[in-house]
């Protein structure tokens, strides 16, 4: 092995000495690495040398230092005022040596071989770089310091020998590059159920963050599929005709899924995404996110589906993440329930209003076992109970409005308006009561606090991370308890009314469904979100501009456009259509290309 | 029409559409440079269809345009990329300016492209300063007129394009060079797969590019069959990659075992190939054109939405047999649940007009009129006086009124647009009644026609009467806003009865089919008015409708003189001997029962 170097005196050393100072850490593993086998100085044609790693040069043999200026020519215009650059590869550093010459950037190079670090240090004087740079092998290290708008430039060399290497680097970075522009997004919600206003929440949030979203509404199937109980008697063929019909609606959201082409597929509980349309979308390349919003425990169907899943959320955490860790499941994540408050918001209502929906004491929601038990020992207060599947027969029955019917959310807003102890008791088919460890917390808790209406809540585990417990929101433990309070809190109203609007104020501050959707493609991003194959490059405007070239025509003309953020196709030719007068080069360009795409596109010429 | 250019010095021919309207863009090349001695012809073409242009003589530039790439960009959101596709392809083309750029690509991202070629002059579809599409040429005006009116279109695509070139159709076909050396390689692959040079060999085209327009395999098969056992034909298999499956189909049922090339050449080898058969059979799709183009005899079979008068083999001595139901042509694209064009023409009657063919040398003049041929005509290529392309009908029938008028438009549409509306209408006249003489073997219209005759002539006064009201109305226009200080509102005034006018005119040739053409030559020629202030606007539009008026005289005395027509029999008679067919194409038939009578 020979070594050549740029002058007398230790290079090494120098180079060391501004390393210590930037990052000692690597200044000491790299005083560690012992020359490898693997990584080769050779002797160049005028005396510069290069770097021969398996096999491949990684710098011109005849003349690194002019092929490393063109490098940098290359690339002038994308990095012209960016505040940092990646790099993918060092080598021997020439062509590091060269950009910093032209530009202050703070660099972050990805770099995986140690051992080609050490030949760089001590072969070429890199002073200027080490003062510039910071070397990463581990991308997760990089990630917090990353800035928002920098410019990825690759040295082809480098990465040609670490392919693999680079490549998750890379998909890494876009994730994160792509973080802020808007993805389209389709979230498939069930047939019926609770979790269908979930997903509708989900997806006018992730349309209030800026993203494009397809709300798949399987509820428009509701009707036909729950006839087929009235259709026959016979259990078996019941569930066979259920079975099948899952199956339709589970190839009809794949028809709108292929059709839609989304970067992204919210699933939530119970949508009809059996494990075949799960693996069609597999296949497809699609990053598909299930939001698994009930007791593990008691629907355990997710058993089947979730390992099929890219990402799985759960309201649950002790137990059941541990659970899905040891399924193989590496991407789940805790996300609690959440309120929409433009939908639950408090409400100014009339005295007939009032008088309808009102009572001292009332409790909306379906008649579970627990709750049937539970409720009759408040038969003394001025009751009103409200939803479906109640006993309307049992003493508990003279307290059920309506007959039990249906109702829509607009009444229950105003009905946790006009209440004034909203009792709020989590659901179980097998206690008397409440549930003493119950985890998970209702939508319901979050959606009355969201009116700004009082509650009583029974105590569950999770509570007290979501709720300042005594201060935003009162549980109870039993029904001895609750009638205590209940006592109390009909003679207290204006601590019922501070503890509802401080419960408000939380819910507004932390437990919206903005909030969730947020958290919950942060954790996609974090996780490395891989965008499928069909995913349109859409860059946001800045980097079209920079493409584009300010001073262009072209460039001049999308600038004009770009107020909104994103230039796609149909931006563009909206804005061209809605202008008057004459119409220019750029416009009768994108007219052209906008028109091709609709003629060919289609009929495949 | 406007004064040609004395000497064009560079062209440009945009025809981004399929294979086989690119090979019927040959003759306008050739015209071309007939005309204009040292003109530059490029040639703007879809970049999949670009190596048919290899073999068209007379192409100076190819500049292909990567659709597919282009539209691959869009859709992946690569807008900078296919922008700067476009910039480059532009940049390249813009050179220098075109004399003349002719779009024969009538759709709307090429009108946009049109726009943005720096031309003297252009031709075909295109945008306007605010982005509206206009059809610049009278030709171009008409090629739009022959979708809504079929039925009365009497001329042919290439012919029309050679009209539109400003080149006069001198009854030359389409024509492709093929270098000898593919003729070569093309007998020497024959011989070795059993094709002895000498031996009958007959191509058929089994597939199309629409289905309405595909005659069924199991059809193919019988005649392939016949033509075996009859002729010891050997049978050559054509067509693209998508159309193996057809092969398949021929191979599990026909007896005959054929050379099955689809899907395994390249267009020049195709080109080759068929130049080296004896026949060619096949649907109106783009191997037709290419044997016609390399002076195969060509057998069209003519179905669903085709006409062959419209797009069948351009050159001489041609065969068309074409269904002739009710429906027929029905619409481009459509999906019949019942064509019973394709089962009206039989495997039999094809064999019977091959044979025919074969055993007549290639000159089939007649076939007895029969009622197993009802629905069906069959038709001979050959280019008429005036050097247009015209199919003369082997089976003599009693004349339709549609048929009547079609030669009348022939004429008439010929002397309008190009500007001959001098003399000639009584030579016209002469021609149309010969046609029916020797088509229809008739001694004079028939009563139900004669009468339809007077009811045509009666709309038309009618139009002639709006066209008068109109071109008064126009005419003042021009003439008081040409004034110092114009009285405006009367202007106003006459433009609303101006429009009164067209309304009334679109209802009446909405309503009365034979007006259609007209009533649309003029309202296209109204769309595309370049005037720029209202005095040169009413007097284009002034023009327009005196053209109109024009054409409205020269039928009525064409009809007028048909409606009068009664021929002798000694007149009849003396045109049986073929006059006006030119014999061009021989054949060496050679087989097991070559001359045979069966």
């Amino acid at each position: 092995m020979t070594r050549q170097r740029d002058h007398d005196g230790s290079v090494w050393e120098m180079n060391q000495e501004v390393l210590r100072r930037r990052d000692p850490g690597l200044a000491e593993v790299l005083a560690q690495v012992a020359p490898g086998s693997q990584v080769e100085v050779l002797a160049g044609r005028r005396g510069r040398p290069t770097l021969r790693v398996r096999g491949r040069t990684l710098h011109s043999l005849y003349d690194p230092e002019n092929e490393a200026s063109l490098w940098v020519e290359q690339n002038r215009k994308i990095i012209e005022g960016v505040s940092q650059i990646l790099i993918f590869g060092f080598g021997l550093g020439y062509h590091l040596r060269e950009l910093v010459k032209i530009n202050r950037a703070q660099l972050l190079v990805f770099e995986p071989s140690l051992e080609v670090l050490r030949a760089a240090l001590e072969t070429l004087d890199l002073r200027d770089v080490l003062d510039q740079a910071r070397i990463f092998q581990d991308v997760e290290v990089a990630l917090p310091h990353l800035k928002e708008g920098f410019v990825l430039l690759e040295y082809p060399p480098s990465v040609k020998v670490w392919e693999e290497y680079f490549q998750k680097v890379r998909c890494r970075l876009k994730a994160l590059q792509r973080k802020g522009s808007p993805l389209k997004i389709q979230v498939v919600g069930p047939i019926y159920g609770g979790s269908l206003p979930v997903a509708r929440h989900c997806a006018s949030a992730l349309r209030s963050l800026g993203h494009h979203v397809d709300f798949v509404d399987c509820s428009l199937f509701k009707e036909v599929f729950l006839s087929i109980d009235k259709w026959t008697p016979d259990v078996d063929h019941r569930n066979n005709l259920k079975e099948a019909f899952v199956q339709f609606a589970s190839d009809a959201v794949l028809a709108r899924c292929v059709h839609y082409q989304p970067d992204l597929v919210v699933a939530l509980a119970q949508a009809p995404l059996p494990p075949r349309a799960l693996e069609t979308l597999r296949r497809l390349k699609v990053p598909i996110a299930f939001w698994f919003v009930e007791d593990f425990r008691l629907r355990d169907y997710w058993k089947g589906i979730a390992p099929l899943y890219d990402y799985v959320f759960c309201i649950q955490r002790e137990g059941f993440l541990d659970l899905l860790r040891s399924s193989g499941i590496e991407r789940c994540h805790y996300l609690p329930m959440a309120a929409c408050p433009q939908t639950h918001r408090p409400l100014a209502l009339s005295q007939e209003e009032i008088a309808e929906f009102g009572s001292d004491v009332s409790f909306v929601g379906a008649g579970y076992y627990n709750r049937r038990q539970f409720l009759t020992g408040l038969l003394d207060f001025d009751l009103k109970v409200w939803g479906t599947d109640w006993d309307l027969h049992s003493p508990l029955g003279r307290c059920v409005q309506g007959d039990g019917t249906w109702l829509e959310t607009e009444t229950i807003v105003k009905i946790f308006n006009a209440t004034k102890i909203n009792i709020n008791l989590h659901s179980s088919t097998t206690h008397e009561g409440a549930d003493p460890f119950g985890d998970f917390v209702n939508p319901r808790t979050f959606e009355i606090a969201s009116c700004g209406a009082f509650q009583l809540v029974d105590y569950r585990t999770e509570m007290a991370h979501l709720f300042e417990i005594g201060e935003e929101i009162v549980c109870f433990k039993d029904l001895e308890d609750l009638r205590q309070k209940i006592r109390f809190f009909l003679h207290h109203a204006d601590q019922r009314r501070e503890m509802a609007k401080k419960a408000r104020e939380r819910v507004l501050r932390e437990h919206t469904y903005e909030h969730r959707m947020k958290e919950l493609l942060d954790f996609l991003y974090q996780s490395g979100l891989e965008l499928p194959p069909w995913s349109a490059v859409r860059e946001n405007a800045e980097a079209m501009l920079r493409k584009a070239g300010p001073e262009t025509p072209l460039g001049r003309f999308l600038a004009s456009l770009a107020e909104t953020g994103e230039l796609s196709m149909d931006h563009i030719v909206d804005a061209i259509r809605s202008k008057r007068g004459p119409l220019g080069e750029v416009e009768r360009i994108f007219l052209f290309l906008h028109e091709l795409e609709q003629l060919y596109g289609r009929s495949n010429g | 029409m406007k004064e040609e250019r004395e000497r064009m010095k560079r062209v440009l021919i945009v025809n981004l559409t399929r294979m086989g309207d690119l090979v019927q863009t040959t003759p306008v090349l050739r015209g071309l440079k007939e005309r204009h001695p040292g003109v530059e012809i490029s040639l703007l073409v879809n970049s999949n269809f670009a190596d048919i242009c290899l073999m068209m003589p007379h192409v100076d530039r190819v500049v292909p345009v990567h659709i597919s790439t282009l539209v691959e960009r869009i859709r992946r959101g690569a807008l900078i990329e296919a922008y700067r596709e476009v910039e480059t392809l532009l940049h390249g083309l813009n050179e220098d300016t075109y004399d003349l750029v002719i779009n024969f690509t009538h759709t709307v991202p090429t009108a946009l492209l049109i726009s943005l070629i720096q031309a003297e002059e252009v031709r075909g579809l295109s945008i306007d300063g605010e982005g509206f599409t206009v059809k610049r040429h009278p030709w171009i005006r008409y090629f739009f007129n022959v979708v809504p009116n079929r039925a009365l279109n009497p001329f042919h695509l290439c012919d029309i394009y050679m009209n539109a070139a400003g080149i006069p159709p001198k009854g030359q076909g389409l024509h492709l060079h093929l270098p000898s050396e593919m003729k070569q390689w093309a007998r020497s692959f024959l011989r070795e797969n059993g094709v002895e040079f000498g031996s009958l060999l007959v191509g058929l085209q089994l597939g199309a590019s629409a289905e309405d327009k595909r005659w069924p395999v199991s059809c193919f098969v019988q005649v392939a069959d016949q033509l075996e056992r009859v002729f010891g034909a050997r049978i050559l298999l054509v067509g693209s990659e998508e159309e193996e499956i057809l092969g398949q189909e021929f191979e599990r049922s026909a007896a005959v075992r054929p050379l099955n090339l689809i899907g395994k050449t390249r267009l020049v080898e195709l080109a080759a190939l068929l130049s080296c058969c004896d026949l060619f059979i096949s649907n109106d799709t783009g191997p037709l054109h290419i044997a016609t183009a390399v002076g195969t005899l060509c057998v069209d079979i003519s179905v669903g939405s085709v006409r062959a008068r419209e797009t069948g083999p351009y050159g001489d001595g041609h065969y068309v047999i074409e269904a002739e139901l009710p429906c027929s042509p029905c619409r481009f694209h459509s999906h019949c649940p019942r064509p019973l064009c394709k089962e009206i023409i039989s495997p039999h009657m094809v064999m019977e007009v091959v044979k025919g063919i074969l055993q007549q040398r290639g000159l089939l003049v007649r076939l007895p009129p029969s009622d197993r041929w009802r629905h069906v005509q069959v038709y001979r290529s050959f280019f008429d006086e005036e050097g247009l392309i015209d199919y003369r009908p082997l089976i003599p029938r009693t004349p339709k009124l549609e048929e009547i008028l079609r030669y009348l438009y022939r004429s008439t549409w010929l002397r309008l647009i190009n500007g001959e509306n001098g003399g000639r209408a009584e030579s016209d006249l002469e021609g149309v009644l010969r046609k029916i003489r020797l088509w229809h073997r008739t001694r004079g219209v028939p009563g139900d026609v004669k009468a339809d005759l007077v009811k045509v002539r009666g709309v038309l006064y009618q139009l002639r009467g709006l066209v008068d009201g109109g071109l008064s109305r126009a005419t003042w226009i021009a003439k008081e806003s040409a004034k110092a200080a114009p009285n405006l509102p009367w202007i106003q005034d006459l433009g609303e009865g101006l429009e009164d006018v067209e309304a009334e005119m679109e209802t009446l040739a909405l309503t009365h089919s034979v007006l259609k053409p007209l009533y649309l030559f003029f309202r296209y020629g109204k769309e595309s008015l370049t005037g720029e202030d209202l005095r040169d606007l009413a007097e284009e539009t002034a023009q327009l409708y005196k053209e109109m008026r024009l054409h409205i005289e020269r039928l009525l005395f064409l009809i007028e003189g048909v409606g009068r027509f009664h021929a002798s029999k000694r007149a009849v008679a003396e045109e049986e001997g073929c006059r006006g067919l030119a014999a061009s194409i021989s054949l060496n038939v050679v087989g097991k029962e070559a001359m045979s009578q069966q």
